[in-house]
């Protein structure tokens, strides 16, 4: 092996040891996942700590003909619709009761009424009040600027009762209204009955005997693949490119850099720092996709695993990926001289990471869309939506992600370029941080 | 161009700061060369230079290291201890000096680790982290990892700063066995005494340019004639308007008299004889630190501004 390659695969080994042997690495490892699905399980949580206790409710049915049919409609919720059966086939209440309860108005003005319930709301007796108009049987209920039917309560984010309440009303007045038009029941049952909620089951292949199912299991385990994957790729940077911030800080802080010059090139020494950084990428994707992979096998579900073209694709983009924002990373650490410097230039560079983040879901619903497709193009936003696109749609033609690896790749030797010379220059520097215009003019001049 | 360091008419400039003026100098091969001068004078900035770790103003002279013009490349035949120096705290110690032979492509390097870290009595510290180590064994260790991939050239910047007389000599006992070894070795150093004892060739930066280049002999004689020292009866206060003798530098059990060009030592004799009984009167070598105080002293420096 000639000299540059052999010193920047040394400087590679000893980056890579030093950040794999370490208790650090293999608690971030444990950890880092958690963290990541910290929103799954925070979710979990607050549901299973919901607040199930009785929510009161006043109805003032000036109609005097609809709060029957809501009550009812209440009790068979109260009594089906707000449990979970759980494995051992108990039930656990997740969501609360909704107790209504009619107010008559006798000889008050509707305004006393609404202050009086108002004032009721504010001591806690009652969580609301729903007042329905006398109009609300005989009106157009299609005009936008009705108000036949109103909430109010002292809490607008709660909109589970106001969603839930309408579906009873509409039936209630449907049923009155078919009733003055004397119309049987059973006619009515019949004419109005729904579809109810529509599911995508996915596409049939040939060859294959699914019947009347298709492959919507496939389809919803390849966005969960997907999502995985972008999941892996966001730990894989702050766990194997973030630290090389700290390193490059440590050699600058201790005076380690200049004894390091005297053996090997700023470029090489960056560029063996990338390919550990690498390493220690691909050591963490190993571990996570080896661990997935033999829990889906254990459990029975290899036939959902990702093919390998696409396991392929992703480690592509994911060193990419690496070298991309490792390069801007390691020319931060040079360009300044500790830690507070650093995270408050390393702001921008997050955000430019998390951008696919915010646009998971959009790339999730349309993942053929023109912006979405422009968006897979962005070189640094490349690395992660790419390999979600290719996990969600396996017809996606193929230029696509090879334009994206070969932008990416452009886009990754102009950031090592210019992330070495300011590392060259920025090692050696010390005071004050350099402003942007400096960083600039040292990455194009050298 | 024959020596193990040539440098032709190298200039180096930080932004407006000329640190390094038209330097030229020849290192010898196989000799100590002893970098003097104040600090901020230019000295780390060239031997910086010489690394390749920092380049000269473009199309200034030329500089060669070991007969190739100094490139890009880290040049595996030269070793360097820089001032400001420092391991990774967290490493080992045998780790970290494999790591800087391999660097330096010497793979092979277990027996030369061992044969190091035992003649520096650094041998029970092996396989514990750098974190562990006193400041006096961390510069020992740093000392090895420079000499670790046995370099053609070794260059130490001040390499006995912060070790006590005892680590002292041992380092310098090192250093002078590698020079024994053939190895050429370029040290920079603010201790006059260490120049004086070590160097065969003293090279003395002031302000970026070069004002001393020669042996100590050489550099001694060309300060020798203008120096008397001497030794009275009584208590000294004698000198004052002796003809030819431009200052006095008392050491309180002598002193020492700075002479002008034109001054005669007989005719200073015969004064002084005509004022005090004369204990001791020789006229002398200035020191390398009287020298070096000569050019970088205040008075040097009040003269330059003038």
């Amino acid at each position: 092996m000639s000299n540059a390659p052999r010193k920047v695969m040394v400087v590679a080994v000893r980056e890579y040891q030093a950040a794999v042997r370490t208790k650090a690495f293999v608690i971030t490892i444990v950890i880092m996942p958690v963290l990541m699905c910290g929103g799954l399980i925070a979710k979990k949580f607050t549901e299973s700590h919901a607040d199930v206790s009785d929510k009161k409710f006043a109805i003032v049915d000036y109609t005097n003909h609809l709060y029957e049919a809501i009550a009812a409609a209440a009790d068979q919720r109260n009594q089906f619709a707000i449990y979970e059966t759980q494995e051992d086939d108990t039930r656990r209440q997740t969501a609360s009761r909704f107790v209504v309860q009619q107010v008559e108005p006798a000889d008050r003005e509707p305004a006393q009424v609404r202050l009086d319930l108002s004032d009721r709301v504010r001591n806690k007796e009652l969580f609301g009040f729903l007042e329905i108009d006398a109009e609300a049987l005989e009106a157009d209920l299609t005009k936008p600027e009705t108000t036949l039917v109103t909430y109010h309560s002292n809490n607008p984010v709660y909109d589970d009762f106001s969603d839930w309440v309408i579906g009873p009303i509409d039936k209630a007045i449907q049923a009155e209204r078919f009733r003055k038009e004397n119309l049987p029941e059973e006619t009515v049952a019949w004419a109005t009955q729904r579809i109810g909620r529509l599911k995508d089951r996915g596409l049939f292949s040939a060859g294959t005997s699914q019947g009347d199912r298709g492959d919507s299991d496939r389809a919803e385990a390849r966005i969960i693949v997907g999502v995985v994957m972008v999941m892996l790729l966001f730990m894989v940077i702050a766990i194997g490119a973030t630290p090389l911030i700290n390193v490059v800080l440590e050699e600058k802080s201790q005076k380690i850099t200049e004894v390091l010059l005297g053996s090997i090139r700023p470029f090489e020494l960056m560029l063996g720092k990338l390919i550990g950084s690498v390493g220690v990428a691909l050591t963490v994707v190993f571990v996570y996709l080896g661990g997935g992979y033999g829990v889906m096998i254990k459990l029975g579900y290899a036939d959902y695993l990702p093919p390998t073209t696409l396991l392929i694709w992703f480690l592509a983009f994911q060193s990419m990926a690496i070298l991309l924002f490792g390069s801007m990373f390691i020319a931060i650490g040079a360009a300044c001289s500790d830690l507070k410097e650093a995270q408050s230039a390393l702001l921008p560079i997050w955000l430019i990471i998390c951008i696919p983040m915010f646009a998971l879901q959009l790339v999730i619903r349309e993942p053929s869309s023109p912006f979405v497709t422009a968006l897979s193009l962005f070189p640094v936003a490349t690395p992660m939506v790419m390999p979600l696109r290719l996990a969600i749609d396996p017809t996606l033609a193929l230029w696509q992600p090879f334009l994206g690896l070969l932008l990416a790749l452009l886009t990754t030797l102009l950031c090592v370029f210019a992330g070495g010379r300011i590392f060259r220059i920025g090692i050696l520097a010390q005071g004050k941080a350099p402003k942007l215009s400096q960083l600039l003019r040292w990455a194009i001049k050298g | 161009m024959n020596g193990a360091v040539e440098i032709r008419d190298v200039t180096k400039t930080f932004d407006r700061h000329v640190a390094v003026n038209d330097l030229a100098l020849t290192v010898p091969t196989g000799s100590v060369y002893g970098f003097i001068g104040p600090n901020g004078s230019g000295k780390t900035t060239s031997l910086r230079m010489i690394m390749g770790i920092i380049y000269p103003d473009p199309g200034s002279g030329s500089m060669q290291v070991l007969g190739k013009p100094v490139s890009r490349a880290a040049n595996d035949r030269v070793g360097y201890m820089p001032e400001e120096r420092g391991l990774y705290n967290k490493m080992k110690v045998r780790d970290i000096l494999r790591f800087c032979a391999e660097l330096k492509g010497h793979r092979d390097c277990r027996g030369d680790i061992d044969d190091w870290l035992g003649r520096l009595g650094l041998g029970d510290w092996s396989d514990k982290k750098v974190e562990a180590l006193s400041k006096g064994m961390t510069q020992k260790v740093q000392f090895i990892a420079s000499v670790i991939a046995r370099p053609d050239i070794l260059i130490l910047d001040e390499p006995f700063t912060g070790l006590d007389p005892v680590n002292a000599e041992v380092v310098k006992d090192a250093i002078l066995e590698v020079k024994r070894g053939g190895t050429t070795v370029i040290l920079s150093t603010h201790d006059m005494n260490v120049a004086e004892r070590m160097c065969d060739f003293i090279f003395m930066i002031f302000k970026g340019r070069k004002v001393l280049d020669g042996t100590l002999e050489s550099i001694q004689d060309a300060y020798a004639s203008d120096t008397i020292r001497v030794r009275v009866e009584g208590n000294g206060d004698v000198f004052g308007d002796l003809p030819g003798v431009e200052r006095v530098n008392d050491f309180g059990h002598f002193q020492e008299l700075r002479t002008t060009e034109q001054a005669d030592p007989q005719a200073i004799l015969h004064a002084l004889a005509a004022r005090a009984r004369i204990r001791l009167f020789e006229l002398a070598r200035p020191s390398l630190n009287d020298i070096f105080v000569r050019i970088a002293g205040p008075e040097a420096q009040e003269a330059g501004h003038e």
